[in-house]
C-alpha cells in the first residue's frame, strides 16, 4: 500500500557485547501518524529508532521501509538510498552528536548536499529553514556557543533542510526548558498538518500527550506489549506501572 | 527508612581548620583543564579583539597574501630587507588591532628556539669565516666522535650573519601566521584554506576536530568537578594518579563512544564518504586589494634585496 511506511515484523536486536535490545517487536506506520514509542531507560526505543532509520539492523524478523527491506545493501544502493535519507531523517538525544560541522549554516546544508542540489537550493534551504525555526541569528556561531535549547533547534534544522515526509526523534524534549519544550510540540503539530510522520521515543508522558495519537509501549524485557491510542495507554495506569513509566504510588492516587 | 549511621557526623566548622596543600598532581590536572578552557575561550572569542578591516577579509584573500608575503620573507637575505619587512609587519598586527602585550610572547618565543636551533651554524665548526669570539680551544688533534674539530672552535661573523636571517625568517614568519590566525574565526580559516586546494576531507577533519575538542574538554571539566565534589581532605599523590589515568580511560570510552554517535548521525543525514561543501561566495574588493597589496610588497622586498646584495 501507498501510505504504509514502516513495517516491523518479529524484529529481535542484540547488541555485540550480548545485551538484548528488542525481543519481538512487530508494528507498521502509516503516511501522516504521530506515534510515541513508549517505555522505561533501556527498553529499547532508541534501538527501534535506529533500526528504523536503517542505522543498525534486525538480528531476526524484518524492517521494511517504503516497500523495500532495510538492509546494508539496500541502503548502499543509490536510487533507494538517497530517497531513504532524503525521506527519513533522525533527531538524536544527544545535540552534540548530532551537531559535528564547525557553524550552524554549515549544519544545516550538510544534508542537503548530501543529496547533491544544487549550490542555489542548498542556500535556499538553509535561509528558509533559518527563518521558518526564528533561529537566523545563530547562522555563524558554532554550535558549543549554542544553549541546550537552540541546539536542539538547530539540529533538528539540520534535518528539514533535507525537507523529510518522516521523523524519527529520540528524546526529544530531554533537557529542555518548559518555554522551548512547549515551541517544540507546537511545532511538531505543524509539521505533522503539513503532512509529515512523526515517530517519537520518549518517556515524558506529558509531551508524548501533547504530540502523538498513537502509542507502542515497549515493556522492560524489550517486547512490546501494547499498540493502541495514545490517550487509552496514557489511561491505563497499570500498564504503564507494569512498564516502568509510573510509579506504583501515582497509580494508587490515580485510584 | 534510613540507616541508624546517616546523617550521623557533625556540621562543618572551618575554625582552626590546617592549611592543606593540594598534591600535585591534582594541582597539575586543575591548572592544565583551566588553561585549556581559557586558551579554547581564547580561541573562541578573540577574533574579535582585531580590527574589523583586517578581520572581515575573506579568508581566502587573507591566506593567500599570507601565503605570498612568507613565500618573499623565506628568499629575502640581506638582514636589512628582513629587518624592513619585520617593522612593516609589527605595523600591520599594530594596526589590525592586535596588542603588543598579545605580541609579545611571539617575538620572546620565536627567536629564543630558533636561535638554540641555529645555534651551531655561527661555529667555525659548520660556518667558516673570520672569527670573532673563541669559545675553546681543543688542540689540533681533538675529535669529536667521527669528526676531526679545528684547532679553534670560535664564532664566526659569516655564522652569526646566518643566524641572525635565520631568527628574523623564522620570526617574520610566525608573525605573518599567528596574524592570519589570531585575526580570523577558525571555521573562516578551515573553509578557507578547503577553498583553495586543502583537501575537503582534510578540512573536515580539522573542522571536526575544533568543535569536538570544546567537547571533550566540558566532559574532562565536569568529571574533575564530580571528583572535587566527592573528594574529602587530603589525598595522596598515588590515588591521584591512580585517578587521573581512569580519567583518562573514561574520557577515550566516551570519546569513542561519541565518534560512533557522530557517525551515525551523518550516515543518516545521507553521508556515504564523500565530502560535499557549499559553495563558495566570490572574494570582495578588500579581499583583492589585500591580496594585490601583499603580493607588490612581496615584490618590492625581493627587487629591494636584490639590489642591496
Amino acid at each position: 500500500m501507498r501510505d504504509l511506511i514502516f513495517e516491523v515484523a518479529h524484529v529481535f536486536f542484540t547488541y555485540p557485547g550480548g545485551s538484548v535490545a528488542l525481543c519481538d517487536v512487530s508494528f507498521s506506520v502509516r503516511a501522516g501518524e504521530r506515534i510515541a514509542i513508549l517505555g522505561a531507560n533501556g527498553s529499547g526505543k532508541s534501538t527501534l529508532l535506529h533500526l528504523l532509520d536503517g542505522l543498525h539492523f534486525a538480528d531476526c524478523g524484518s524492517v521494511r521501509a517504503f516497500g523495500v527491506t532495510l538492509s546494508e545493501e539496500s541502503l548502499e544502493t543509490p536510487p533507494f538510498s538517497r530517497e531513504f535519507r532524503r525521506n527519513v531523517s533522525f533527531l538524536f538525544q544527544n545535540s552534540d552528536a548530532q551537531l559535528f560541522c564547525a557553524r550552524v549554516d554549515e549544519e544545516l546544508a550538510f544534508g542537503p548536499l548530501q543529496l547533491r542540489l544544487s549550490d542555489a537550493d542548498v542556500e535556499r534551504r538553509v535561509t528558509d529553514v533559518l527563518a521558518l525555526l526564528r533561529i537566523e541569528h545563530l547562522c555563524e556561531r558554532p554550535p558549543q556557543m549554542l544553549s541546550a535549547g537552540e541546539q536542539k533547534k538547530v539540529a533538528l534544522a539540520s534535518l528539514l533542510t533535507c525537507g523529510p515526509r518522516v521523523l524519527l526523534l529520540d528524546e526529544p524534549s530531554a533537557g529542555l526548558d518548559p518555554r522551548t519544550r512547549e515551541w517544540l510540540a507546537e511545532f511538531l503539530d505543524l509539521l505533522h498538518r503539513n503532512g509529515v510522520t512523526l515517530v517519537i521515543a520518549s518517556h515524558d508522558l506529558d509531551f508524548v500527550a501533547q504530540t502523538t495519537d498513537r502509542a507502542i509501549v515497549l515493556a522492560e524485557d524489550h517486547s512490546a506489549v501494547r499498540d493502541c491510542a495514545t490517550a487509552e495507554a496514557l489511561a491505563d495506569a497499570e500498564l504503564l506501572a507494569s512498564v516502568n513509566l509510573i510509579s506504583a504510588a501515582r497509580v494508587a492516587a490515580r485510584r | 527508612m534510613l540507616p541508624e549511621w546517616y546523617g550521623n557526623c557533625e556540621p562543618p566548622c572551618g575554625a582552626d581548620m590546617p592549611r592543606v596543600r593540594l598534591g600535585r598532581p591534582r594541582q597539575l590536572v586543575r591548572r592544565a583543564l583551566a588553561s585549556l578552557g581559557e586558551a579554547l575561550a581564547r580561541e573562541m572569542n578573540g577574533v574579535g579583539a582585531s580590527a574589523p578591516w583586517f578581520s572581515r577579509l575573506d579568508a581566502r584573500a587573507k591566506v593567500a597574501g599570507t601565503a605570498a608575503l612568507i613565500a618573499a620573507v623565506s628568499l629575502l637575505h640581506a638582514p636589512a630587507a628582513l629587518g624592513v619587512a619585520f617593522v612593516g609587519l609589527v605595523a600591520l598586527s599594530l594596526s589590525c588591532g592586535l596588542s603588543w602585550r598579545r605580541m609579545m610572547p611571539l617575538w620572546v618565543g620565536v627567536p629564543l628556539f630558533s636561535l638554540i636551533i641555529i645555534l651551531p651554524a655561527t661555529l667555525n665548526v659548520v660556518t667558516d669565516g673570520r672569527a670573532i669570539f673563541t669559545l675553546w680551544q681543543p688542540g689540533t688533534a681533538a675529535r669529536l666522535g667521527p669528526w676531526r674539530l679545528p684547532p679553534i672552535v670560535a664564532v664566526t661573523a659569516p655564522g652569526l650573519v646566518v643566524a641572525g636571517r635565520f631568527v628574523l625568517r623564522a620570526t617574520d614568519c610566525a608573525l605573518l601566521t599567528w596574524l592570519v590566525i589570531a585575526t580570523t574565526e577558525r571555521s573562516a580559516l578551515v573553509s578557507g584554506l578547503r577553498r583553495l586546494g586543502m583537501p575537503r576531507t582534510f578540512g573536515m577533519v580539522l573542522a571536526m576536530m575544533q568543535r569536538y575538542l570544546a567537547v571533550l574538554l566540558r566532559a574532562a571539566q565536569e568529571t574533575h568537578l564530580a571528583k572535587l565534589s566527592r573528594s574529602m581532605g587530603e589525598s595522596t599523590a598515588r590515588s591521584e594518579r591512580r585517578w587521573l589515568a581512569a580519567g583518562m580511560g573514561s574520557l577515550f570510552r566516551r570519546s569513542q563512544r561519541l565518534a560512533e554517535d557522530v557517525h551515525q548521525a551523518m550516515r543518516s543525514r545521507g553521508f556515504t564518504g564523500e565530502v560535499r561543501t557549499r559553495a563558495s561566495e566570490p572574494v570582495g574588493p578588500a579581499g583583492w586589494l589585500w591580496v594585490t597589496s601583499a603580493i607588490a610588497f612581496s615584490v618590492g622586498l625581493i627587487v629591494a634585496d636584490h639590489l642591496t646584495r
